[in-house]
C-alpha cells in the first residue's frame, strides 16, 4: 500500500494514502473557543467544515505553528472511506472530516504488508500502528482512527 | 429486487396508512356514530383484506374479512351501531397492527377468538357467514373476484355496480374515494376527487434529505456570491436569482413539513386504553393539529409525548372518587396542544390532576444526593418540580406498569434537547401540571444573528434570540453584581449575564480592559432563551443577519454543548453557532420565574431579590471604644477632626466653632444607652448631619470607614427610639442611628411632630419600597403622624393589594427602582386602571437629579420627594392629603 510520510520534529511518520482526502497548506484556522488546545480550529474546505488537530500537541510535544512547510492532512470520513474501500485493508478514520497539522511533508512510500513490523515494546503509543524500515531509519505508521478520535482517549486531551 | 417485492413493500406502507385511518376512525366513532366514519372504516378494512389476500397473508385477510363483514352490516344499516362494538373493533385493529409489524405477518397467530368476538357483535349471525378458518379462500363468488384483484384495484368494490370505471383507476390512493351509499353517485365529483388525490406522490425521504442538503449549500453559495459582488453596479440578475433561491429554499423546507396531527391523533387511542386500564375516565382535548413541523422532528416526538401523556394519566390525574371529593369534575382532562410561537413550535401537555408535590420531589432528590439540603431549601416550587427531569427521580412511589420505572423524564428531556428544543414545567399542587415543550420548526437552515465577541464571530439562531439590549452608563438599570455573578433586571425579571469567558472557561486578553468597561462605558448583550429560561450574553458588536446552514460539530468536539455546531458564513469564514440550550445546561442556570418571585415565602428567588436590593452607603464610627455605630452616608453633611482644646463650654452645653458657625456638640450617651466617651481622647471627630434646622455635631471617638453594603436590618434588642436597628458591618454588631428621632429628642420644640398629627387618621397609605431599611423608616414616619400604613415590597405586590381593595387606599408612596415591577411601571399600571387612576402616587426616591423628577412626573407620579429628609417626605404627602 502507498503511504504518505511527514515529519513531526525529527520523527518520520506515515499514514495510508487511501484514507487521505487531500493535503493542503495555509488554511485559515477559525478557533473554537473553549475547545482543548490540541484543536487548532476549524477550516472551510470548499464548503465543508473540517476540524484540525495539532499533531504536535496530540503527541504532547511542542505545538506545530503554521509555517511555509507545515501541512494539513485532511482525512476522509468513514462514509467517504467506504466508497473507495480497498479490499486488502479494513480502515477506519472518524465519522467526521478531521485534519492533522504536521511539521512538513515528505515522500510517498510503498510498503508491502510483509515489511510492517510491530511497534517495539519500549515505544508503544496508542497512535502507533506499525514501524517500517527504510534505508537507515524507521518510519512510524500511524493509526489514523486513534488520532482522529482523540476524545475517546480523554487522558490525551488534557 | 424483483418487481413483486416492490409492490409488496408498497402494500405494507399502504396497510400502515390504512391501519392509522382505522384507528383514527375508531376514535371518531367513539365520540359519536356517523355514516361517514363507518364508510371510512369499511374502506380501510377492505383494502387491507384485499391486499392481504393477494399477497397470501392469510390471517390478515381472514381477520379483516370478518371485520369487514361486521362493518358492512353496520354500514348497510342491517346492524345498528352500538358502543359495545368498539371493544372488539379495537382489538381487531390492534391484532392487524401486530400482524403488520410481525415478521411473518401474523400467519401463525391465533385469531379465532378475535373472529368470534367480532361475529358475536353481529349477534350470532355467524355460522352461515364465514365460519371457515381461511375465509378468503372459500368465500362466495363475489368475494373471490376481489381477492384476485391486485391491491391497486382495492377501492369500494362493494359498490361496483354504481360506478365501475372510476373504481378501477389503478392507484392505491383511490381507496380514499368518497363513500357511496346511493344508487346514483355523482360521478363527476368523484372524478374530481380522484384527480386531486393523484396530485400527491410518494417520494423517498432520502431523496428529500439530499435535496434539502443541496439547497442548503446553494443558499450558502448565494450568500457568498452576494458578498463577492456586493460592489458591482448592476447585479440585477444576481439579485433575481438570489430571490428565486430563497423561494426554492422555502419550498424545499415545506416539502419536509408535516402537520403534527398524525402524531396527535394516536394519543386518542392511547388515552382511551389508559382510561380503561387505570379505571379513570379521561378526556383528551387536542388542539393545533395543523401545526407543521419538520418531519424528522415529528418522527421523534411520538415516544416522549407518549411518556408525558401516560404520566398525566397515571400520576397526574386522581381517581374519580378523589376528584369528586376535591370538587373537581369526575372526568380528568388532558390537554395536548401545539402552536407556532416566534418561529418555534410550542407543544403543551397539561392535566388538571393533583400536580407535583415539590416537597416530595425535594426529599427524594436530597435522599438520592441529587441536590443538597441547602439547595433544596432555597428552591422554589416550580424549580423543585423540575427536578423530575433528573435521571433516577420519579415521584411515583409505587411502580406501575405504565410509568414510573425510573427511566423517563430525563430521557424525555434529552430527546427534546437533541431536537434542539427545550422542556419546561409548571405545576400547581392540587390543580394540575403543565409541560411546555419548545421546538424548532426545522433543523437545517436557520436565520441567525452574527455577532462579534472578543475577536471571534458567532452565529445566534433567531429562534433562541429574544432581544438585544444596550446599557449606557446613564441608564437607571445597570448590570449588577451578586456574589461575583452579573445579573440584569429586565422588566422585573432577574436574568444572569454571561460572558464568553464564563461559558467557555477561556480567558481572552483583549485591548479593552475588562468586559464591562468598553471605552464608552456601554454594555451590549443579547437576551437568549431556552424554554422559559433566559439569560444575557455579553457581546461586542452585531455584524449582520444571515441564513445559515448549521453543520454539526465533529465528535471530537461534541462535548462542547454550548455550541450547536458551526457554519460557513457568506464571506467563507467559519463561525461557531451558539446554543442557548447548551449554555443553560452547561451552566445549570437556575433562572427563576416570575410567579415564584412574587410569592412571599423566603424562596430562592426571593433571596435573590433581597440580594438585589439597593445597597446603602453607611458611615461607620465609634462613640465609646467598643460600640460600633453607623448612619446613612446620605445624611452626613461633613466629618471633621477636632482637638479637645477647641471645645467651648456655654452653660452645660459644649460648642465648637466651625467656619464661623457655633455648633452644638451632641454626646450620644445622653440619648442612647452607650458607654461614655473615653476620657483620654485628645482628638475626636464630629459628624454634621444633613438635616435641616439640626445643626449639631455628633461626637465620635473614631471614624471606622464608610461601607457600601446591603442592609439587613434587625430590630433593636432594646426599645430605643433613636436606634433604627442593628446590622453587621465587618462582622461587628453595629447600631444604626436614627438621626430624625435623635433630632426630635434633642430639640423637641423644633422637631415636634408635624401638624398633620392626629388629623388624617382616616388616611390609609400604601408604602411601596423594596429596601427594608427605608420601608421601616417610612412606616415609622408616616405612622408617627397618624397614617395607617400598609407595606408592599415591589410594584407587583402593590398592584395586587390595590386591586384587592381599590377603594381602601387614599395615597400611594412608591420607590422607583424595585425588582419585579418598578415604580414607573406601577404608576403606569395604576393610571391605566380605571379603579386606581384617582389614587395619587408619590415617588419617593434617592435620585436627586432634576431629570429624575421630570421623568417621574412624566410617568404619571403626582408628586416627587427625595428620601433623605423626613420633612420632605411628610410634606409631599401632606400636600395631597389637604387636596383630598
Amino acid at each position: 500500500m502507498l503511504y504518505s510520510t511527514f515529519y513531526l520534529g525529527q520523527t518520520q511518520m506515515a499514514v495510508p494514502i487511501p484514507c487521505i482526502l487531500e493535503i493542503g497548506r495555509s488554511f485559515k484556522f477559525h478557533p473554537v473557543r473553549g475547545a482543548p488546545e490540541v484543536i487548532d480550529g476549524l477550516i472551510n474546505l470548499r464548503g465543508k467544515v473540517v476540524t484540525i488537530v495539532n499533531l504536535g500537541l496530540a503527541f504532547e510535544e511542542s505545538k506545530i505553528e503554521p509555517s511555509d512547510e507545515s501541512r494539513i492532512f485532511i482525512f476522509k470520513n468513514n462514509s467517504e472511506l467506504k466508497e473507495v474501500a480497498d479490499s486488502d485493508a479494513v480502515m477506519e478514520t472518524a465519522p467526521d472530516n478531521i485534519g492533522i497539522h504536521v511539521d512538513r511533508i515528505s515522500d510517498v512510500i510503498r510498503v508491502e504488508n510483509e515489511e510492517l513490523q510491530a511497534v517495539p515494546a519500549n515505544m508503544v503509543h496508542p497512535f502507533y500502528k506499525h514501524v517500517v524500515r527504510r534505508d537507515d531509519s524507521f518510519i512510524i505508521i500511524l493509526e489514523p482512527s486513534k488520532i482522529l478520535n482523540l476524545h475517546e482517549t480523554p487522558d490525551l486531551l488534557s | 429486487m424483483n418487481p413483486e417485492d416492490e409492490v409488496f413493500k408498497n402494500f405494507l406502507v399502504e396497510m400502515g396508512e390504512k391501519l392509522e385511518e382505522l384507528e383514527n376512525g375508531l376514535a371518531e366513532l367513539e365520540t359519536g356514530f356517523s355514516q361517514d366514519v363507518v364508510n371510512k372504516l369499511f374502506r380501510a378494512v377492505h383494502t387491507i383484506k384485499g391486499g392481504g389476500g393477494f399477497f397470501g397473508l392469510t390471517k390478515v385477510s381472514e381477520l379483516s374479512h370478518v371485520f369487514e363483514d361486521v362493518l358492512m352490516k353496520v354500514r348497510e344499516g342491517e346492524l345498528p351501531y352500538a358502543d359495545h362494538m368498539l371493544g372488539p373493533f379495537y382489538s381487531a385493529c390492534d391484532a392487524l397492527r401486530g400482524m403488520h409489524e410481525s415478521e411473518d405477518y401474523g400467519n401463525k397467530s391465533d385469531i379465532n377468538q378475535l373472529c368470534s368476538d367480532l361475529r358475536e357483535v353481529e349477534g350470532g349471525k355467524g355460522p352461515d357467514e364465514a365460519p371457515s378458518p381461511s375465509a378468503s379462500e372459500v368465500e362466495p363468488e363475489k368475494r373471490k373476484d376481489e381477492e384476485k384483484v391486485p391491491i391497486e384495484k382495492g377501492p369500494s368494490n362493494e359498490s361496483l355496480e354504481s360506478s365501475a370505471p372510476v373504481d378501477l383507476t389503478p392507484k392505491p390512493k383511490e381507496v380514499k374515494a368518497p363513500p357511496e351509499e346511493s344508487d346514483n353517485p355523482p360521478v363527476v365529483s368523484r372524478l374530481e376527487k380522484s384527480l386531486n388525490q393523484n396530485e400527491t406522490i410518494r417520494v423517498k425521504v432520502d431523496l428529500l434529505n439530499k435535496l434539502m442538503e443541496l439547497t442548503g449549500e446553494i443558499v450558502l453559495g448565494r450568500n457568498q456570491l452576494l458578498r463577492q459582488f456586493a460592489k458591482m453596479d448592476d447585479k440585477s440578475n444576481l439579485v433575481a436569482m438570489a430571490h428565486m433561491i430563497s423561494d426554492l429554499q422555502q419550498l424545499v423546507l415545506q416539502t419536509r413539513m408535516q402537520p403534527i396531527g398524525g402524531t396527535f391523533t394516536k394519543f386518542k387511542r392511547i388515552v382511551r386504553d389508559l382510561a380503561k386500564q387505570l379505571d379513570k375516565p379521561i378526556d383528551l382535548v387536542i388542539k393545533g393539529e395543523d401545526t407543521e413541523l419538520d418531519r424528522s422532528i415529528i418522527e421523534s416526538l411520538s415516544d416522549p409525548l407518549t411518556h408525558l401523556i401516560r404520566n398525566c394519566a397515571d400520576h397526574g390525574l386522581e381517581d374519580p372518587s378523589t376528584r369528586i371529593g376535591q370538587g373537581k369534575d369526575r372526568v380528568g382532562t388532558v390537554w395536548l396542544q401545539a402552536r407556532h410561537e416566534g418561529g418555534q413550535v410550542v407543544i403543551t401537555v397539561e392535566d388538571d390532576g393533583k400536580g407535583i408535590d415539590a416537597a416530595k420531589v425535594k426529599a427524594k432528590a436530597v435522599a438520592n444526593n441529587v441536590i443538597s439540603q441547602i439547595e433544596a431549601d432555597a428552591m422554589g416550587e416550580n424549580e423543585a418540580a423540575k427536578l423530575i427531569f433528573h435521571p433516577g427521580l420519579s415521584t411515583a412511589e409505587a411502580v406501575t406498569s405504565l410509568s414510573g420505572r425510573g427511566v423517563g423524564m430525563d430521557v424525555v428531556k434529552s430527546t427534546f434537547e437533541k431536537l434542539g428544543g427545550a422542556i419546561d414545567l409548571e405545576t400547581n399542587l392540587g390543580s394540575g401540571t403543565k409541560v411546555i415543550i419548545h421546538l424548532p420548526t426545522t433543523l437545517t437552515i436557520m436565520s441567525s444573528l452574527i455577532v462579534r465577541i472578543e475577536g471571534d464571530r458567532y452565529a445566534v439562531p433567531h429562534s433562541e434570540l429574544k432581544e438585544v439590549i444596550l446599557v449606557r452608563p446613564e441608564d437607571e438599570i445597570q448590570i449588577e453584581q451578586i456574589r461575583d455573578r452579573e445579573v440584569y433586571r429586565l422588566r422585573g425579571n432577574l436574568i444572569p449575564i454571561l460572558s464568553m469567558e464564563e461559558i467557555t472557561g477561556v480567558r481572552r486578553e483583549v485591548e479593552k480592559d475588562g468586559k464591562l468597561s468598553s471605552k464608552s462605558g456601554e454594555v451590549l448583550f443579547l437576551v437568549l432563551h431556552s424554554g422559559l429560561n433566559q439569560f444575557g450574553l455579553l457581546i461586542d458588536s452585531i455584524d449582520h443577519t444571515e441564513e445559515i446552514v448549521v453543520k454539526p460539530l465533529a465528535q471530537i468536539l461534541s462535548s462542547h454543548t454550548f455550541y450547536a455546531g458551526s457554519s460557513i458564513l457568506g464571506d467563507s469564514d467559519v463561525a461557531m453557532v451558539l446554543s442557548a440550550n447548551g449554555i443553560c445546561q452547561s451552566h445549570k442556570l437556575h433562572i427563576h420565574d416570575l410567579e415564584t418571585s412574587v410569592q412571599s415565602t423566603k424562596s430562592f428567588e426571593e433571596m435573590q431579590i433581597l440580594d438585589m436590593q439597593e445597597k446603602q452607603d453607611l458611615l461607620v464610627f465609634r462613640y465609646s471604644r467598643n460600640e460600633q455605630l453607623a448612619i446613612p452616608l446620605s445624611l452626613v453633611f461633613k466629618v471633621e477632626q477636632i482637638e479637645v482644646g477647641q471645645i467651648q463650654n456655654v452653660a452645660d452645653n459644649h460648642f465648637i466653632n466651625l467656619e464661623g458657625k457655633n455648633i452644638l456638640l451632641l454626646y450620644l450617651d445622653k440619648y442612647l444607652t452607650l458607654e461614655p466617651l473615653p476620657e483620654d481622647l485628645e482628638t475626636f471627630y464630629i459628624i454634621t448631619p444633613k438635616i435641616k434646622d439640626f445643626e449639631v455635631g455628633i461626637v465620635a471617638s473614631s471614624i471606622e470607614e464608610s461601607v457600601h453594603t446591603r442592609l439587613n436590618l434587625d430590630s433593636p434588642p432594646i426599645n430605643e427610639a433613636a436606634i433604627l436597628g442593628i446590622t453587621t458591618v465587618r462582622e461587628k454588631i453595629t447600631f444604626l442611628v436614627d438621626l430624625f428621632s435623635l433630632a426630635e429628642q434633642v430639640s423637641p420644640d423644633r422637631f415636634k411632630r408635624t401638624d398633620l398629627e392626629g388629623k388624617p387618621e382616616k388616611d390609609r397609605l400604601l408604602v411601596v419600597e423594596d429596601t427594608p431599611f427605608f420601608r421601616d423608616l417610612e412606616k415609622t414616619y408616616f405612622e408617627s403622624v397618624g397614617f395607617r400604613v400598609t407595606l408592599a415590597n415591589n410594584g407587583q405586590e402593590a398592584v395586587d393589594l390595590l386591586m384587592e381593595r381599590p377603594n381602601y387606599y387614599n395615597l400611594v408612596v412608591s420607590d422607583i427602582v424595585m425588582p419585579v415591577m418598578d415604580g414607573y411601571e406601577l404608576v403606569k399600571t395604576m393610571k391605566s386602571a380605571e379603579k386606581l387612576s384617582k389614587i395619587p402616587v408619590i415617588a419617593l426616591t434617592s435620585f436627586t437629579e432634576e431629570e429624575s423628577r421630570e421623568k417621574a412626573l412624566e410617568a404619571g407620579f403626582d408628586g416627587y420627594a427625595i428620601k433623605t429628609n423626613k420633612e420632605n417626605i411628610l410634606r409631599a404627602v401632606e400636600r395631597f392629603l389637604v387636596e383630598d
